[in-house]
């Protein structure tokens, strides 16, 4: 299974693997860093490439247009939020193991988004930067009930559990409302 | 009907199966690739713009030559090796040292970068920039043909090697993270073991991450294999003059590759090398001279012979060591009757002017007799239930008694050689070792120790 992974993997010649340690957080760290958080659907996915001073190579990032509202004050929005990574094409990009899964960022999907700006991610490239990466995107579903469930990703991230989309926002705006203050 | 015939069966073998599989509990990922031995360079580009990255300048001896960001990134390479880094110390938060996993990925880390470089490039460097909760990340190619690690500039980097500096945020220990970083370079993924260095976010500040666990080296050897009994080990190295004596077990008898670290920084990371070195002793010693490309770092031997290539451990080396050139356990001793070889050691000093240098050896039967004795050649010969590992001629020194645990110690009078040609002068190599009666220990009913080399000074 490795070696089929290893020979699939080596057909996308001259592109590399990019692999990361992100910071450990829970959901009041994760407010206390953020500017804000957005709930809505994936509408768009772009990847660009940016070279590094010193004839360093290049940096690729992936940039997502996310329509929907914000989990702290519920207003209506729509944001690009980026994150290191990404491919142009078969031969040129970099995944990298921080990035949110192909799955988690197809278009149509609804997520939860943390991010903050960033005036510079690398080689001068300024977005609002997904909060830890795949550590700040969190899918949801609907459940039987009609609830919009917030999946959790486990210990470390800031939504460890499963939990109610309503419960979580409430959660995130009275932390919010404190940082506020 | 064949099928109702095969089913008994196979359901026996898999309830079989469950009964007697145990149980996996590896939770480490493989990203599919895996590092051949043209990438084991390792090189900083030491851009780490925080004063706590490069405020370590302590001298350690595991690593000489280098401090602040560079120790801390060479020691993470090195907790991956197939043995200790030298002594293993360093590191004051391990308890077995470093390297003492045993992961079986031995590194060469050649120096300094002048630049990042390119992914393939084998380098760590700090980034300018922020991409909010992410710390450091590894580009890798996934044909294994290299990788380049960045740290990004917004954390503060603290170099160590203190395990008790005070948890702050936005603080993170630079060798735990590298430690987990190169992993990645090595063809691991995250493991989803909490207490693993893989797994994706450090606790606290990272410090606990410059150990591996068990995860983690499970999932090296998965893909790098465990270490084979027959993998070259070095176990010493010392520098007298120009020359430069490597101590250890299963180096080829000839074609040996002695890899030093680079003395310039920049470079491609391409080890300087020293070709078709023979070996001495049983394959157990190895003499050479020093490259003059070569600088403090470390040293490694590659071998094609045997059963494929094979890398030994990386062992510090010092180019200019200051002092009496240090001693060096060499020639494999045979088990004894207590169970372990007998092994050869000196305390005090090397100085011939203070002669307080004392013989030991340890790992013989208890209370066993013995008598040390020394030649100013090397040699190896099978003799009685051991092997003589010096040339001659011989010089023997006073009887003594093993205590009970099995050590044997002489104080060397300098100034009363058994011989006028043992005289010990400062500036001679003199080889030592024990031999002792050890009558249930086989058919001869005597054994001998390892040797050791030992050059005195002023």
């Amino acid at each position: 299974m490795t070696s089929v992974l290893a020979t699939a993997l080596s057909l996308v010649l001259g592109s590399a693997l990019c692999w990361a340690s992100i910071e450990k957080l829970t959901l009041p760290q994760m407010v206390q860093r953020i500017d804000n958080a957005i709930y809505g659907e994936i509408l768009a996915k772009r990847v660009e490439a940016v070279a590094l001073p010193d004839g360093s190579g290049e940096m690729f990032f992936t940039t997502l247009t996310i329509k929907g509202n914000s989990v702290l004050n519920n207003a209506a929005s729509t944001v690009e939020v980026s994150y290191p990574g990404g491919f142009l094409d078969e031969e040129h990009g970099v995944f990298n193991s921080e990035e949110p899964s192909a799955d988690d960022v197809r278009i149509g999907n609804r997520v939860v988004a943390f991010y903050k700006w960033s005036p510079d991610m690398g080689g001068g490239f300024a977005s609002n930067a997904l909060y830890a990466s795949h550590g700040g995107l969190f899918r949801t579903f609907v459940s039987r009930k009609g609830e919009t469930i917030v999946q959790g990703r486990g210990p470390g991230y800031a939504v460890a559990t499963n939990q109610v989309l309503s419960g979580l926002e409430k959660q995130a705006q009275e932390l919010y409302a404190k940082r506020k203050r | 009907m064949k099928i109702l015939r095969l089913l008994p069966p196979a359901a026996a073998s898999l309830a079989a199966l469950v009964l007697v599989a145990p149980p996996s509990a590896w939770a480490w990922v493989s990203t599919g690739w895996s590092l051949d031995v043209t990438q084991r360079d390792v090189r900083v580009f030491n851009n780490f713009t925080d004063t706590e990255a490069n405020d370590n300048q302590t001298p350690d001896a595991n690593f000489p030559g280098r401090f602040g960001a560079e120790m801390a990134i060479w020691k993470a390479s090195v907790e991956w090796g197939s043995e200790l880094h030298g002594d293993g110390q360093g590191d004051p938060g391990q308890g077995g040292g470093l390297g003492s996993g045993g992961a079986n990925f031995d590194a060469t880390f050649q120096g300094s970068a002048l630049s990042a470089g390119q992914v393939g490039d084998n380098t760590h460097s700090e980034l300018t920039g922020c991409a909010g909760g992410v710390l450091a990340f590894t580009q890798s190619f996934v044909d294994g043909t290299g990788w380049r690690t960045f740290y990004y500039q917004c954390w503060i980097w603290v170099d160590g090697p203190e395990q008790n500096w005070t948890p702050k945020t936005g603080y993170y220990d630079l060798q735990g993270i590298a430690t987990h970083e190169y992993g990645h370079a090595l063809g691991l993924g995250h493991s989803a073991d909490p207490l693993a260095t893989m797994f994706p976010t450090p606790p606290s500040n990272g410090r606990t991450w410059r150990s591996l666990n068990s995860d983690d080296v499970a999932g090296i050897q998965a893909i790098y294999g465990v270490k084979d009994p027959n993998k070259p080990v070095i176990r010493g190295a010392s520098v007298n003059g120009s020359t430069l004596t490597i101590g250890g077990s299963s180096f080829a008898s000839v074609g040996n590759e002695v890899w030093f670290t680079q003395r310039a920084p920049g470079g491609n990371g391409d080890p300087v090398k020293s070709l078709m070195v023979e070996s001495s002793v049983g394959g157990t010693l190895l003499d050479i001279q020093i490259p003059s490309e070569a600088g403090s770092g470390d040293v490694l031997i590659y071998t094609t012979l045997g059963d494929g290539e094979t890398l030994s451990n990386a062992w510090p080396f010092e180019s200019q060591p200051s002092g009496c050139p240090a001693p060096l356990n060499y020639c494999d001793a045979l088990p004894n009757s207590s169970g372990t070889p007998s092994v050869m050691g000196a305390i005090s000093s090397q100085s011939v002017a203070a002669n307080d240098t004392t013989l030991y050896s340890a790992g013989s039967p208890a209370d066993s007799f013995g008598i040390f004795f020394y030649s100013p050649t090397s040699g190896h010969l099978p003799v009685g239930d051991g092997l003589i590992c010096l040339g001659g001629p011989f010089f023997r020194l006073s009887a003594v008694q093993a205590d009970a645990t099995g050590r044997a110690l002489l104080p060397l009078d300098l100034t009363m050689p058994p011989k006028p040609g043992g005289q010990i002068t400062s500036g001679s190599v003199w080889h030592f070792q024990w031999w002792y009666r050890d009558v249930p220990g086989g058919p001869s009913g005597y054994n001998f120790s390892d040797a050791l080399r030992l050059p005195f000074c002023d």
